[in-house]
């Protein structure tokens, strides 16, 4: 019954003329044919570019090219070149990997799902990381901005390894459903449990509302490096999955008779999406909706094949959350929205149009 | 179907089936035991025969304030918001044919939360201003999505994935209130947003009394032609517009019945949810009888208070953190024993 | 209301209005230094709720760090029924006194406080008397409970707890008429005026050190803020740090952002501020001092980011508490703990 859910509509959509049943691979998307897409790519990749040049001058203080240049060319220590150097610059880059990770997790997560509502915080990693990182102030006080940055990825991945194991447990393996269900049941138990403890504990809820809605501020660039490794694993791991996601979109039966095995696409999907978005969830906190929204703007350009549709979404996913934390950052000056709000803000009433505009790519 | 008969007042007949109003009973008589328990638990330690003194107007000032203007009250809002809560999801997942259909997808309790939140963090509301405020939030958040997801008609889909950006602002918006705030503020909010029913006095008791009394006849008038809607949607569509008109209707009666729930109670999680599917595997039945679940919804809340109350020690935690610890493996135990939830059904 | 509830509201109405027209008198006959006592008859008014002050209150709750403080400061610590929401250790004098209190950590529920019986709940915040927390102040009265909340952070009316604070009430001043007052209501003047001249003469030894010794311009500027997962969170203009920075001659290097008492400001607006002084003020537990501060003065100091700043490159960041930065009986130590810190060459 509930496979219907995710698979079809809740009730029958009116009927929409112009949509023919498609290939599943390839096919519709505003850009067709790969020299649309890979012109359009190259559009992207310029703004996100620019998007990046624009992290790094605009804030507090407005800089210019030849500041930068100077941080690092001509170094002399002066507030500007720290700025730049230890601000700035780290937290541009942090943009760049959390957005990208959060984009593609959310690729992996609707695609292994086949659920196109999927987003990374199904598999319980938001969840997860803010119990470790509220059981470690609470509990091991735990009060370094750097100290419950561990804690949150382990928590991530501990909880993404409970839904998984959970939605397995039925006869036939872990099935999309299931595991979007398991996910939903495990994040709201991990979730009673945060607010038992923050509603108890002022230190923990007083860190935890603010970890909570997700900032880049904070960015700092040695945690960055450390990250590093897990991101680029992550990533790779994304881009061999790409095909087997493709076999995995025509069905289950359809896919193994290909000759895919699904487990093992299940399984490092799962372990892809822990390492990167639990990675930017333990960095930035728990930025919401990047990894529902942008697969499917990706989706809307070059259509459902998971060799174009991972690549934009590395590169919109980024452009969204940069310019959405150079936003926050001059609206409510001298003060900063957080980057987590700003996304949904903007994001939200754009997507919204999205979906009105044209059913929503299927999968 | 076995068990069913007819029972007759003059002009009026209705369908009765036995094994539903059996359960029903013991599920209400059940709760109303629990509730009458609970009026003897509390912080401030009282013997029986105070709270009887209490509640017959003899014993000190503070004791009858504590019985007849904080406990009695308390227990009646549990019952209510878990009967209102439970007869939501029942009908939500009758309408949409999916066990797993609760208030939440259709946007009422984001909405009721960031309009609470708001309530308190930027106009220090009373906890009347807040109710109404997140009633109004429930209201406005499903009206607007209807609004933005309507397109020649609804579409499932479209519906959902609108409500999931809705949820997504909506969401932010409450987090952004909850960091520009002092840290007492936030916790206050923070309460309300987990569900609690502390402090919940007479005008919460007949807030979501008056809900249910206006509401439930609705839902309890309706059930017949919900019914067919068992049968499957095409069917249903084959039958016309009076069918298309009480889905409706049934809709517009759960969408206001969860949201006053929410707004005496904030997001109670899981009662929607669970408690009709408890009937439904008691009574071994596709379908999920209101009654019942109505009177499960109350058990579950009013027993959720009674351990948030008792359990934690020497302070009570919010009824939300009790039944989101109790619901969630229930589901989880489901998805294990892979039956019905998780497969095709 | 009824009839005879009207008729003996209206009495008592009266006979207050007599005892004020006596004391009136008396008060303009008498001497005119020795000041007009602000009881109205049978009450005193507390952030425009009367109180009751007939009958000097025999059971006590006092919540947040001000009001424990307070009650001890005032010897009326064997009348206290419990104690809630410590921010900090309290103030070594009242260490054994609030020992022997019961204490809750966070707030406790309404039938909690009720089953100590309180004719008193004294409040060191307006976070307390809503509908959710122990009820308005109003409904506490029905239950033959007064209240009270130290009145610079009076809400803009009972049942609120309102964040915007009216600046003209964060002064020391205040600080000393809401203890003349709680002394009338506690019948324990004499103790109250103690306290208070303790504290003016802290705050005045403060004033005459400082005195002609530095001029204006050249007073520091402190923050007051600790490090955030944005940037930092600081004391801004209504907050009492300002009052008690301001009497410990410095300035508080946050004093324009108004509207609220915290704000959460950007780590490039710390650079372009550039403070002379940074005080941590570490919160919020029983158990908490200023040297809890230690790991976030190490996190500042080690911040690339922050290594031209005036404060990091003197060595110029110290712990303090949020307790300290709260209007109470603690204020006066707390200029003087500010004073010592940056004007350490005239209070060596």
């Amino acid at each position: 019954m509930a496979d219907r859910v995710a698979e079809r509509p809740l009730s029958p959509a009116p009927a929409e003329p112009h949509r023919k049943p498609r290939p599943p691979s390839g096919g519709s998307g505003l850009l067709s044919g790969p020299g649309a897409r890979s012109i359009g790519l190259m559009a992207a990749l310029l703004v996100l570019a620019g998007a990046l040049l624009a992290s790094v001058l605009v804030g507090y203080q407005q800089l210019s090219v030849a500041d930068v240049y100077i941080a690092y060319a001509g170094f002399t220590g002066s507030d500007t070149d720290l700025v730049v150097r230890h601000l700035r610059v780290p937290r541009t880059l942090a943009g760049l990997a959390v957005g990208a990770a959060l984009g593609v997790s959310g690729v992996l997560v609707q695609g292994v799902t086949r659920n196109p509502l999927g987003d990374p915080g199904i598999l319980g990693i938001n969840a997860g990381a803010a119990l470790a990182a509220v059981l470690a102030i609470s509990v091991l006080g735990v009060s370094a901005l750097l100290g419950y940055v561990a804690f949150a990825f382990l928590g991530a991945a501990a909880a993404a390894c409970a839904v998984y194991a959970v939605g397995s447990l039925g006869p036939d393996g872990a099935g999309p459903v299931r595991l979007a269900l398991a996910g939903a049941a495990i994040s709201a138990l991990l979730g009673s449990l945060t607010s038992a403890i923050i509603l108890r504990d002022r230190a923990s809820l007083d860190e935890y509302r603010f970890w909570v809605v997700g900032s880049l501020a904070g960015a700092d660039g040695a945690a960055l490096l450390q990250a590093l490794p897990f991101l680029t694993a992550g990533l790779v791991l994304a881009v061999a999955l790409a095909r087997p996601l493709n076999a995995v979109a025509l069905g289950d039966e359809l896919a193994r008779s290909l000759g895919t095995r699904l487990w093992l696409v299940r399984g490092a999907s799962a372990l892809a999406v822990v390492l990167l978005a639990g990675t930017a969830t333990a960095a930035a906190g728990p930025i919401g909706f990047v990894g529902v929204a942008v697969p499917h703007i990706a989706r809307a350009l070059v259509g459902p094949d998971h060799r174009w549709v991972l690549p934009w979404s590395a590169v919109l996913a980024p452009v969204l959350l940069l310019v959405a934390d150079v936003v926050g950052r001059v609206v409510a000056r001298p003060e900063e929205l957080q980057v987590g709000i700003v996304t949904a803000l903007v994001g939200a009433p754009f997507f919204i149009l999205l979906v009105r505009r044209r059913r929503a790519a299927g999968l | 179907m076995p068990g069913t008969g007819v029972v007759r007042l003059g002009a009026l007949s209705v369908r009765v089936y036995w094994p539903e109003m059996a359960l029903g009973s013991l599920l209400a008589a059940l709760a109303a035991a629990a509730a009458l328990l609970s009026l003897t638990v509390g912080d401030f330690a009282m013997g029986l025969e105070e709270v009887v003194g209490a509640l017959t107007g003899r014993g000190g000032v503070m004791a009858a304030h504590v019985v007849v203007e904080m406990r009695l009250p308390r227990a009646l809002t549990a019952l209510g918001v878990g009967a209102a809560l439970a007869l939501s999801g029942a009908l939500l997942q009758r309408l949409a044919r999916n066990p797993l259909v609760s208030p939440d997808i259709i946007g009422v309790s984001a909405g009721a939360t960031t309009a609470a939140v708001l309530a308190i963090v930027a106009f220090s509301g009373t906890a009347l201003a807040v109710a109404s405020s997140a009633l109004a939030g429930a209201v406005g958040t499903a009206l607007l999505l209807y609004l933005l997801a309507y397109r020649r008609g609804v579409s499932g889909q479209r519906l959902v994935l609108v409500g999931i950006a809705l949820t997504a602002m909506l969401g932010a918006a409450t987090s952004y209130l909850l960091t520009r705030t002092e840290l007492t503020t936030a916790q206050r909010a923070m309460l309300w947003l987990t569900g609690s029913l502390a402090n919940r006095e007479w005008p919460h008791a007949a807030t979501v009394g008056l809900a249910l009394a206006l509401l439930a006849p609705v839902a309890f008038l309706l059930a017949r032609p919900l019914a067919l809607l068992q049968l499957g949607e095409d069917t249903a569509i084959a039958l016309g517009g009076r069918v298309q008109l009480s889905r409706a209707v049934l809709l517009f009666t759960a969408t206001a019945l969860a949201a006053m729930a929410t707004a005496v109670a904030g997001p109670v999680a899981f009662v929607a949810l669970v408690a009709p599917q408890i009937v439904r595997r008691l009574l071994r039945e596709r379908a999920v009888g209101l009654f019942p679940a109505a009177a499960c919804g109350g058990l579950m809340v009013v027993g959720a208070d009674l351990l948030a109350r008792t359990a934690f020690g020497g302070s009570e935690v919010p009824v939300g953190v009790v039944t989101g610890i109790l619901g969630a493996p229930y589901l989880l135990y489901l998805l294990a024993r892979g039956g019905g939830v998780g497969r095709g059904g | 209301m009824k009839p005879t509830d009207a008729r003996a509201a209206l009495g008592r109405a009266r006979s207050a209005a007599v005892l004020a027209l006596l004391l009136a008198a008396t008060a303009c006959g008498g001497s005119p230094s020795s000041p007009a006592p602000e009881t109205a008859g049978e009450t005193i008014r507390n952030c425009d709720v009367d109180v009751a002050a007939a009958e000097p209150p025999e059971r006590v709750f006092a919540a947040y760090q001000p009001a424990i403080e307070t009650a001890h400061a005032l010897g009326i610590s064997d009348r206290l029924v419990g104690t809630a929401f410590l921010d900090a250790e309290v103030m070594d004098e009242h260490a054994a006194a609030q020992a022997e209190q019961e204490y809750y950590p966070n707030l406790p529920s309404l039938e909690e406080l009720l089953s100590h019986e309180p004719d008193f709940v004294l409040s060191g915040f307006n976070g307390v008397f809503t509908d959710e927390s122990l009820g308005t102040r109003a409904s506490l009265r029905e239950l033959g409970v007064e209240s009270w909340i130290l009145s610079p952070l009076c809400p803009s009316e009972d049942g609120r707890t309102d964040e915007t604070i009216d600046p003209a009430t964060v002064t020391m001043d205040n600080v000393y008429a809401d203890l003349r007052d709680l002394g009338t209501l506690f019948d324990e003047q004499e103790r109250a005026e103690q306290v208070i001249a303790g504290m003016e003469a802290t705050v005045e030894e403060v004033a005459q050190t400082l005195d002609g010794r530095v001029a204006e311009e050249d007073r520091p500027t402190v923050m007051i803020g600790r490090p955030s997962d944005q940037g930092f969170r600081v004391a801004g203009g209504p907050d009492f740090s300002t009052e008690i920075i301001d009497l410990a001659g410095g300035v508080n290097a946050f004093a324009d952002l108004d509207g609220r008492r915290n704000h959460d400001v950007a780590t490039e607006d710390v650079i372009a501020r550039d403070p002379d002084f940074i005080l941590v003020d570490v919160c919020c537990d029983a158990r908490m001092t200023s040297a809890d501060a230690a790991d976030q003065i190490e996190q500042i100091m080690d911040d690339p980011a922050l290594a031209n700043l005036t404060a990091v490159t003197g060595g110029r960041v110290e712990g303090f508490t949020f307790a300290d930065r709260s209007a109470g009986v603690r204020s006066a130590d707390a200029v003087a703990k500010v004073a010592g810190t940056i004007h350490s060459d005239l209070f060596g």
